[in-house]
């Protein structure tokens, strides 16, 4: 059994990193524009189609395939902040209509894409699943190495962006204090939509990324979205650190533990382990309170 | 109530009582029963997003957790329903009453996601607990209320007319006692601590007291709901109760029109009567009510009830007319 | 013996000091205010009076009873009410519905008599808009009762905020700065108010900076500064106080006198 143990880690990592890519975006989004995105995992699934569809119908090699995938969802993102997220803020700000507001995105998008591509199991055709390496009797596709890589990549240039930039720096200002950012001249409603763009597309990059290492199907972004809810409360809202540890912690911990345990098991210790942070912490291991940090 | 509203009210109930005699099909029937069962669930939990201007999204738990309770009393302790239905309802508004105790000290997206996570904690225990439930594969064999004689005659519990009644019966008693509730005291306390808790704590009205009353009030009634649904359909899975579930019952809360009780109970009709008019259109419908969700939360606040703003919920004050 | 006392209270935020040792009581049936420049700790007293921010030291009682550590329901419940500076007050309710709230700790409907609409809770409704209404009439608001309370202005809102804490049948009323952004034809309706309304029989204690309307109906005065009480007395002693004067120096404009 223990041989196994180097295996189950790096699986960990690889599985560690999607949650970290989509949690990140969820984190944005609730630390800055204090918006629960519940269509966040419909992003993923988004990405993952939208990828699908660059190789398969427009014979878009894979890796410009994700770029083209970031762009697009990217856009699919700001369109969300603009039209619906800025309509509510101007009529109907309530907390919790927000919530209700991304729900109906989140059927709207499940059940259209649905609609159009049917429930079938599909995959992208990505070369990296094919090149298998290993390292002792760790096996790993490149493609996963590719994931790994990829959130690396990401986490880095958010981290950097958020600390030295002048825009990362208004969205600093922003998810501490809204008044404030807006009297010293931040123009938060820009600030919102570009938290938007930036969360939608790390999640659709995320998707596409799992699209070709396991399935790409309509229902996949509910099931990644609870991860990265428990993710986001435990590890801090609006934390960039927390949501890299606690992502990649809620991904060793599942594979780790789900050698031995059975899956609900697991999520129903993940689900307690949130509620229990909620109550006693509600900014999470890493957060303090309206902050953005890296 | 004034004696025009008193008409009205008496007319529809008439109208509701003969509507199995006038659509006398099968299909039809199911759909009223379907919809009595969904006014039920929507009226409950209306109670704490309109009232209490909370959004729990695990309404559907509680319901599931009312027809398990109901199916079990009666499969393994051969209960009658008599019995079986009561005590779901006292027990599902006992773990209303557990899961509020965490749950009630968050409000806003906070209390949400609580509430999304004992959502997905009791669909799982459902799942795990397999020599209960029969975990994924369904509780089958459940038996029906039973039948009895009137006039020489047995009314059979599985036949759809006599359980439409039933349901009926269900859901007016719901209908009332929610009236009542929002009309007296209770209501009036509920809106205070929606509105603005300190101004409500400065004239007495404790606030966790009353969120956790209203809460439990609601969940008892989703296991009402979920009682009635394990008796009607004689097999339940956790399918039927899981986050889709709570999503599409507060759709039709939303749909309808927040803040009253009329507006739940038109959009549990709405949501559950389109999908049989538009079931030739497949899953194209769902993508239309998720539509609909976002379109009455940006453009109309009130629901769909909100456009006939005469119609208003029972104001507080009656008016001076007998109350 | 005195009604409300507050015993050697001190209050810090973050190394601010609030509040600091602070002492004083109110006598029953007196009317006091508790004057003092921006930032003197004044709202901060009120809301650990009134169980809405705790102290870090010190005591409070009233009527006999230790409320330093009870939640605002329970006060309100022993009979002490306040009004807030600013209040979202209950907004798609009418004026009247707004005020029968009020009356919430003494409608004895139970729940299970809500349920069945029974004659009692019809009465005790009944009774809740009968006494909603005189309290509008007293307040001069009678005329608006079936006005939305967020249509309202201002000042009404105020005088809304007061009929709503009347109605919860308080024995010492403390209004947190009543007459704030009023105009001088309200102030001195204010000020007729809270004047009528101690001769119910109800003490009040006011928070306020409108000089003229604290001289006018105070029987004793309170002076904070920085957190500390500077001066206690009679009206015209504290105007004729060279402390307090000092304090108020180039914030006569200001207040409102």
């Amino acid at each position: 059994m223990i041989e196994f143990i180097p295996q189950l880690i790096a699986n960990g990592i690889v599985l560690g990193s999607i949650y970290v890519m989509v949690a990140l975006g969820l984190t944005l989004i609730f630390g800055i524009v204090d918006v629960v995105n519940f269509a966040h995992g419909e992003f993923y699934m988004l990405g993952a189609f939208i990828a699908l569809m660059c190789v398969v119908k427009l014979g878009i090699p894979y890796l410009p395939a994700i770029v083209a995938t970031a762009v697009i969802i990217s856009v699919f993102g700001l369109a969300t902040e603009k039209i619906l997220i800025r309509s509510l803020r101007k009529r109907n700000p309530h907390p919790i209509n927000y919530v209700l507001v991304t729900v109906g995105l989140s059927s709207f998008l499940l059940y259209g894409i649905n609609f159009v591509f049917g429930p079938d199991l599909r995959q992208i055709p990505s070369p990296f699943m094919k090149q298998v390496l290993h390292f002792g009797n760790v096996y790993i596709t490149t493609h996963r190495i590719l994931v790994v890589l990829v959130a690396a990549i990401l986490v880095g240039a958010l981290g950097y962006f958020i600390k030295y930039t002048a825009l990362g720096n208004q969205m600093r200002a922003t998810a501490q204090n809204f008044q404030a950012a807006k009297i010293v001249g931040v123009n938060t409603d820009r600030i919102f939509s570009l938290t938007f763009l930036i969360g939608s597309m790390l999640a659709g990059i995320a998707g596409a990324l799992v699209g070709a290492m396991f399935v790409t199907e309509p229902t996949m972004g509910i099931h990644i979205i609870v991860k990265a809810f428990i993710v986001v409360i435990v590890g801090g809202m609006g934390s960039i650190k927390g949501s890299i540890v606690t992502g990649l912690g809620l991904g060793l911990v599942e594979t780790l533990a789900g050698a031995v345990m059975p899956a609900e098991f697991l999520d129903i210790i993940g689900f307690s382990i949130m509620i229990i942070v909620l109550l006693t912490k509600p900014t999470g291991i890493f957060g303090t309170k309206g902050n953005v940090s890296a | 109530m004034s004696v025009h509203k008193s008409g009205i009210t008496a007319a529809l109930f008439v109208a509701v009582l003969l509507l199995p005699i006038v659509f006398s099909e099968p299909f039809y029937q199911h759909i009223m029963i379907a919809a009595g069962i969904n006014i039920i669930l929507a009226v409950s939990l209306g109670i704490i997003v309109g009232y209490l201007g909370e959004l729990s999204l695990s309404h559907g738990a509680f319901y599931g957790i009312g027809a398990y309770t109901s199916a079990l009393l009666m499969t393994k302790l051969s209960l009658p329903f008599v019995l079986a239905f009561p005590l779901a309802i006292i027990f599902t508004g006992f773990m209303g009453f557990i899961i509020g105790i965490p749950a009630l000290r968050l409000s806003g997206h906070y209390f949400a996601i609580a509430t999304l996570g004992f959502q997905g904690i009791v669909i799982l225990l459902i799942i795990n607990m397999v020599d209960l439930t029969r975990g994924p594969m369904g509780l089958s064999g459940i038996p029906s209320p039973g039948a009895f004689d009137l006039f020489g005659i047995t009314i059979s519990f599985q036949d759809k007319v006599p359980f439409y009644y039933l349901t009926v019966a269900v859901m007016s008693v719901v209908l009332l006692l929610t009236r009542n509730l929002i009309g007296y005291k209770y209501g009036q306390a509920f809106i205070a601590t929606r509105e603005d808790p300190l101004l409500a704590a400065s004239i007495g009205v404790k606030p966790r007291k009353y969120r956790m009353l209203a809460f439990v009030i609601s969940t008892a009634m989703a296991g009402a709901a979920g009682s009635l649904y394990s008796h009607y359909t004689l097999f339940i899975s956790p399918d039927s109760f899981h986050l889709g579930e709570s999503i599409y019952i507060a759709t039709m809360v939303i749909i309808g029109g927040r803040g009253t009780i009329l507006g739940p109970l038109v959009g549990a009709i709405l949501l559950t009567t389109l999908p049989e008019a538009l079931r030739f259109t497949g899953d194209l419908q769902f993508v239309l009510y998720g539509l609909m969700l976002m379109l009455v939360v940006v453009f109309m606040p009130k629901g769909v009830i909100g456009i006939f703003d005469h119609l208003k919920q029972p104001r507080l004050q009656q008016n001076n007319h007998a109350g | 013996m005195a009604f409300l006392s507050i015993d050697n209270i001190s209050k810090s935020f973050g190394g601010l000091s609030a509040n600091r040792e602070i002492t004083l009581s109110i006598k029953e049936h007196e009317i006091v205010s508790i004057i003092g420049p921006n930032g003197a700790g004044k709202t901060t007293l009120f809301n650990i009076i009134t169980g809405v921010e705790s102290s870090d030291s010190g005591s409070v009682r009233f009527a006999g009873a230790d409320i330093t550590a009870m939640a605002t329901p329970e006060i309100a419940r022993l009979g002490l009410v306040r009004t807030f500076q600013q209040t979202k007050i209950f907004r798609d309710l009418t004026v009247v519905e707004a005020v029968m709230i009020g009356h919430h700790l003494h409608d004895r409907t139970s729940l299970f008599g809500a349920f069945l609409s029974n004659r009692f809770a019809r009465e005790q409704r009944k009774k809740k808009l009968e006494i909603a209404l005189g309290i509008l009439e007293f307040i001069g608001m009678a005329d608006r009762k079936d006005s939305i309370t967020q249509n309202l202005p201002y000042g009404e809102q105020k005088l809304l905020n007061i009929a709503i804490a009347l109605a919860a049948k308080p024995k010492l009323l403390l209004m947190d700065e009543p007459a704030a952004g009023m105009n001088p034809t309200e102030s001195i309706r204010m000020m007729d108010t809270i004047r009528r309304i101690k001769e119910t029989g109800i003490t009040v204690g006011l928070v306020e900076h409108n000089m003229r309307l604290v001289m006018n109906i105070s029987e004793r005065v309170f002076v904070l500064n920085y957190g500390e009480l500077i001066a206690e007395g009679r009206p015209e002693e504290i105007r004729n106080n060279q402390k307090v004067v000092e304090v108020y120096l180039g914030r006569q404009r200001r207040a409102g006198a």
